[in-house]
């Protein structure tokens, strides 16, 4: 049974906890560093809007 | 039954939480985020509209004229006016703002001369306040009410949070049976905006809490000012508090030169002359910065007894005023250059879309609604196979 609940979790959380990770990071990183670290966390930041919309429109 | 209901009723307290915080702030919001939009590039259109000033190629290695000089050469030109501040901006080494007004306490300066350094001309006038970007800015911080507008603009970003917050909790429950990214395109356009909204909306959540929380910060900027003037600044000026105004100012390249000695390895950002708001009658209030990306934009005022030339004290600013300073970037995302600045906008776009489809999704909901108490007002009962959200 928790294994059930787990597994959902995951299957509702994992991708959206990632998201938000990677756009946290990026945001702060971006504050932080600068040059070519500001390019990869824009990057990052890029990746995270054209992952979902690409997403979006993968389903009927 | 016994674990279902209480669920049920956490889920149906979230969803009101939700719908309530979403349409209360709803006008303002989108407000925001329609002026936020432009406002992103600030820099871009104040360039491209004048309001930028243009500096003359000179040959390289030209030095820079002395303070002293360059804000005498400001006051000379707008001489019903006093010195008030000198801003040395970062990422222009040839250029010193000098900020003029009436009286000493008047905020914001009456004018802005931006004053070349290496000539000590006047390369732009600006009077704070004008220009498209300006009126923006107006419209989207306290729209041209004031404290008062920006409190409430301030709650409107916490009902967004709070929004966020409840969207969080809703997704998991909504989520069951459907997979990351699933929108039913062949459903009804209802099923098919409520998956645009909860996958938009779950996809860009940190930078919607990041953006609401900052901006909600940003509106207590002259509570946090007036706190600090009250405290640290009246702390560090106490010995000087019944002191008259010295009639001759020590020199303000002494003034920087002293504090920059006391703060190796930090710039001077920011200068504000004796009797203004930041600062004591007796002090120039030298402001220093760091040199990297993050501490160039925390300060440490150093006092400089404007009759002496004396350091008498130089702290880090308290915490709340940090928090304000790095809340400033993380709200409008100035911070990484251009292709941040356009990464900006179009979370800016992905947040209005949630706004625009929430806004939708519950029109669409309540005239259901009320077209189902109508039916059973009148006898019969469609729509009694309720339409599922899934």
């Amino acid at each position: 049974m928790s294994g059930l609940r787990k597994t959902s979790f995951n299957r509702i959380w994992a991708t959206p906890l990632t998201l938000a990770i990677i756009m946290v990071t990026s945001l702060v990183g971006a504050l932080v560093a600068e040059d070519v670290w500001d390019w990869f966390f824009t990057f990052d930041l890029t990746g995270v809007l054209l992952y979902t919309i690409v997403k979006g429109y993968r389903f009927d | 039954m016994t674990t279902e209901a209480p669920r049920l009723r956490a889920l149906r307290f979230w969803s009101a939480v939700h719908t309530w915080t979403s349409l209360i702030s709803m006008t303002f919001l989108l407000m925001m985020c329609l002026t936020g939009l432009p406002l992103v590039f600030h820099e871009e259109l104040d360039e491209l509209l004048g309001y930028e000033p243009e500096v003359p190629t000179l040959s390289a290695g030209t030095p820079h004229m002395a303070l002293d000089r360059i804000v005498a050469a400001a006051a000379a030109k707008r001489p019903r006016e006093v010195l008030q501040f000198v801003g040395l901006p970062k990422g222009e080494p040839d250029i010193a703002a000098v900020g003029l007004s009436k009286t000493l306490r008047t905020l914001p300066s009456d004018s802005f001369l931006d004053m070349d350094r290496r000539t000590a001309e006047v390369l732009l006038e600006k009077k704070p306040g004008t220009g498209p970007v300006a009126f923006l800015l107006k419209l989207h911080t306290d729209m041209f009410l004031g404290l008062p507008g920006k409190l409430f603009l301030g709650l409107m970003g916490f009902l967004f949070v709070i929004a966020v917050v409840s969207g969080i909790v809703l997704y998991g429950p909504f989520m069951k049976k459907l997979d990351y990214g699933t929108v039913r395109r062949k459903r009804s356009a209802r099923i098919k905006w409520l998956d645009w909204h909860n996958l938009i909306g779950v996809s860009t959540l940190a930078w919607a809490l990041v953006v609401g929380a900052t901006g909600t910060v940003n509106t207590w900027a002259e509570l946090m000012l007036g706190l600090w003037q009250t405290g640290q600044l009246a702390e560090m000026t106490a010995p000087y508090r019944d002191a008259p105004r010295p009639t001759t100012l020590t020199s303000l390249d002494a003034a920087v030169a002293t504090a920059q000695a006391a703060a190796p390895g930090m710039r001077p950002q920011f200068i504000a002359f004796p009797g203004t708001p930041f600062s004591s009658n007796n002090h120039y209030a030298v402001f220093m910065a760091g040199k990297t990306p993050l501490t160039s934009r925390l300060f440490k005022p150093a006092l400089i007894d404007a009759g002496t030339g004396a350091l008498t004290d130089m702290r880090d600013m308290p915490w709340y005023m940090q928090g304000f300073f790095l809340s400033q970037p993380l709200h409008f995302g100035d911070y990484g250059g251009l292709p941040l600045k356009i990464v900006w906008s179009l979370l800016d776009l992905a947040t209005i879309v949630v706004l625009v489809s929430g806004l939708y999704l519950w029109l669409v909901r309540h005239r259901q609604g009320e077209r189902r108490v109508a039916h059973a007002r009148a006898g019969s009962v469609p729509g009694s196979t309720p339409q599922p959200a899934r």
